[in-house]
């Protein structure tokens, strides 16, 4: 069992002026093994990320002195190609195309989950870093990543792309406890109606699948039900 | 440039109204006057008729030609407007127009004598000059031929003159000499100039207002910013646009507040939902104790349902201050709905779905914004739906776009809350008996992402414990 953040430690440059925000931000992904800075204004942001050391920044776009969008602009002019996820609150459509223009590699609509922001950390990483053959595995359950396949005794379990995605979500965090409106934000996009049950759903169609390859009766991981709040994976 | 058909025909018709009403004016006065005149000068030429004929000793020429003669130095139409009598004083010769009346003897009229003037003086057959003197009259004879009004003259010399014309004839006389040419001719020519007249003002006069409009429909609310300018107008125009113009810089004013005030509103309102999301998410990693998860569980959903609210209400009041921003692109509108539908058919248990989508139905418009578009409408149905009822969709090409239709049967909706529908956070009673905990604000937000992109949403009429929605978006 390895999840990529425990191999090595990842570097990453928070520049967000809200200092509650920074707060639970620094101390969710530190938990989650990364190492965090952070810088409340846009030119101190700047100078830092000009330092080339990071391997992630994390930008809010509204910041005193200097916003996100100029950081990231004058960033990229200086051919700093640290990978940016970008954090708004504002007019989210506008700034996700000025965004997503000026080179930012992915966004993030506030509110946010720390732990979604952890899992598009590791996507942009495997993007970035291009990991051939970035795995997972609990025994004789292996989830590639990559080539998003899941396997048990090298047997393919076939999965849709929102259940992959959920337990790609759940696996990376096993003993982790997922909440509901987690998992509905990560896997199906901010828009789905909170009062769906499509969680519960998709956890038992998940669950039905391994239970159907587990004929030697040796599987040792599961996903455990916390009643009325949510879902993690127990290895 | 287009003028209104309807706009140049009533131009048109006011025209010749007013032209008709003035030439009808103008005919009679005109007649009035032409007539008079015209009994005037038949007064003169009556007398000197009847001189003429006193001073006759004995005729010339046969007697008829002298009623021929007559008639047409008098202007009269036929023998029947003319009377007139000559006898000699000094032989037994007389003549008597064929249509003398019987037993009518106009020595029993009632004759005025008219002063002579020198100019009526006439030379006499016998060769002197005389003033004979002369008497008129006006009389009356009932007839249906000759009856009518008229004017007699006579005078006694060497001879006894009667002439008389029926003042009918005056008047038939100066319609037909000159009335009836204005009538038949000039009037119509006079219609057809103001007919021409009024089609090619009313061009003229709209000119100025389409100049106007086109330049209206060129600003839209994203470009409130630029004043109108038309040089080529006249003043009374220039006075208007620069009221437009006042207009246009207090709506562009009202709408950047309103816009700055939702991005100011949305980040006032998202920043304390973040904290509170992300202290709750890192609560709920440090508890082990299960009443703490589910009461921290519950807190976060609430959160959650509160963020959604705020976003559908940034969406629409940036789309009512005309500054959703769309990254169009084409669209794959049969995938979208397949996989939205996906999602929807795995939650919702015993609905019977029927789905009919053509395939690769392609739009144009922003992917996120449509995919919220199209998946309030399934919430909706989903929601409004009763359990084991049926929900349909379906999509298929039409005109320069794809039309989606979305239908389910509900619990029966009335004629007001229909037209409700599309009100924001309006819920009908049935919805919140339920406890659905929608916000009431998906249908809204839905029409205008619709409209946003150029399409539309509407409520069509059905049965009602049915709700059929039609949802069209613009092609490629």
């Amino acid at each position: 069992m390895h999840t990529p953040a425990e191999k090595l430690q990842l570097r990453v440059l928070l520049v967000e002026d809200e200092q509650k925000i920074a707060d639970f931000v620094c101390s969710g992904l530190a938990s989650r093994g990364f190492d965090v800075e952070h810088c409340r204004t846009g030119h101190q942001g700047l100078e830092r990320a000009q330092q080339n050391i990071h391997d992630f920044i994390v930008l809010d776009i509204m910041l005193p002195g200097r916003d996100g969008l100029s950081v990231l602009k004058e960033l990229r002019a200086s051919s700093i190609n640290t990978p940016v996820i970008l954090l708004t609150a504002r007019n989210e459509l506008g700034d996700r195309l000025a965004g997503l223009e000026l080179g930012a590699d992915d966004y993030m609509a506030k509110p946010f989950f720390v732990e979604e922001l952890v899992a598009r950390l590791h996507a942009l990483k495997r993007r970035m870093l291009g990991a051939p053959h970035e795995s997972i595995q609990f025994g004789n359950l292996r989830m590639d990543i990559v080539s998003r396949k899941l396997s048990y005794h090298s047997e393919e379990v076939e999965l849709t792309a929102r259940e992959f995605k959920m337990l790609e979500y759940l696996m990376r965090a096993p003993g982790q406890l997922f909440t509901r409106s987690q998992i509905l934000e990560y896997v199906w996009g901010y828009d789905f109606d909170p009062t769906t049950n499509v969680v519960d759903v998709c956890v038992k169609r998940i669950r039905s699948k391994l239970m159907q390859l587990d004929d030697k009766n040796d599987l040792s991981v599961h996903i455990d039900s916390v009643r009325g709040v949510g879902y993690r994976f127990q290895p | 440039m287009k003028i209104n058909l309807s706009f140049r025909l009533r131009v048109a018709i006011m025209a010749i109204l007013s032209t008709c009403t003035l030439l009808s004016a103008v005919l009679w006065v005109t007649q009035h006057q032409v007539v008079s005149i015209a009994r005037e000068e038949m007064r003169t030429e009556t007398c000197i008729q009847a001189r003429r004929m006193a001073a006759i000793v004995r005729p010339i020429s046969p007697l008829e030609n002298l009623e021929q003669g007559l008639l047409s130095r008098m202007k009269l139409a036929s023998k029947d407007q003319l009377m007139l009598i000559w006898k000699s004083n000094s032989s037994s010769a007389a003549w008597k127009s064929e249509i003398w009346p019987k037993n009518f003897d106009p020595e029993k009229l009632d004759w005025k004598e008219l002063p002579a003037r020198p100019q009526d003086r006439i030379v006499t057959t016998k060769g002197e000059i005389s003033n004979i003197p002369c008497y008129q009259v006006e009389f009356h004879i009932e007839d249906p031929v000759q009856g009518g009004n008229w004017l007699a003259a006579r005078a006694n010399a060497d001879g006894y003159g009667f002439v008389a014309a029926n003042l009918r004839g005056v008047r038939e006389a100066t319609w037909s000499g000159l009335l009836y040419p204005v009538i038949f001719y000039a009037a119509p020519a006079a219609l057809v100039l103001t007919l021409l007249s009024a089609w090619l003002l009313s061009a003229y006069t709209m000119r100025p207002v389409n100049l106007l409009r086109a330049a209206m429909k060129k600003i839209d609310q994203k470009a409130l910013g630029q004043p109108l300018q038309i040089r080529r107008l006249a003043p009374e125009f220039q006075d208007l646009i620069s009221a437009y113009n006042e207009m246009l810089k207090r709506l562009e004013l009202s709408f950047q507040q309103a816009n700055r005030f939702s991005a100011d509103a949305a980040h006032e309102l998202k920043t304390p939902l973040t904290i509170l999301q992300g202290q709750i998410e890192q609560a709920l990693i440090s508890t082990v104790e299960p009443r703490q998860q589910q009461l921290l569980s519950g807190l976060q959903e609430e959160v959650a349902h509160l963020s959604a609210i705020t976003r559908k209400l940034l969406v629409l009041s940036q789309a009512d201050a005309g500054h959703l921003v769309l990254d169009r692109k084409t669209v794959n509108w049969s995938e979208l709905l397949e996989s939205i539908l996906s999602d929807a058919v795995l939650f919702v248990d015993g609905r019977k779905f029927t789905i009919t989508i053509e395939p690769k139905l392609q739009v144009m418009g922003d992917a996120i914004l449509l995919h919220q578009l199209c998946n309030n409408l399934i919430i909706n149905a989903v929601h409004h739906g009763r359990e084991a009822s049926w929900i349909l969709v379906s999509a298929q090409a039409s005109a320069g776009g794809v039309e989606t239709v979305f239908g389910n049967s509900c619990e029966p909706i009335s004629e007001e809350d229909r037209l409700r529908f599309f009100d924001r956070f309006y819920r009908g009673d049935m919805v919140r008996d339920k406890g659905t905990n929608g916000s009431g604000l998906g249908l809204s937000l839905a029409r205008e992402i619709a409209r946003a992109h150029g399409g539309d949403l509407m409520l069509l009429s059905s049965a009602e414990d049915v709700v059929t929605l039609r949802l069209w978006l613009p092609g490629e």
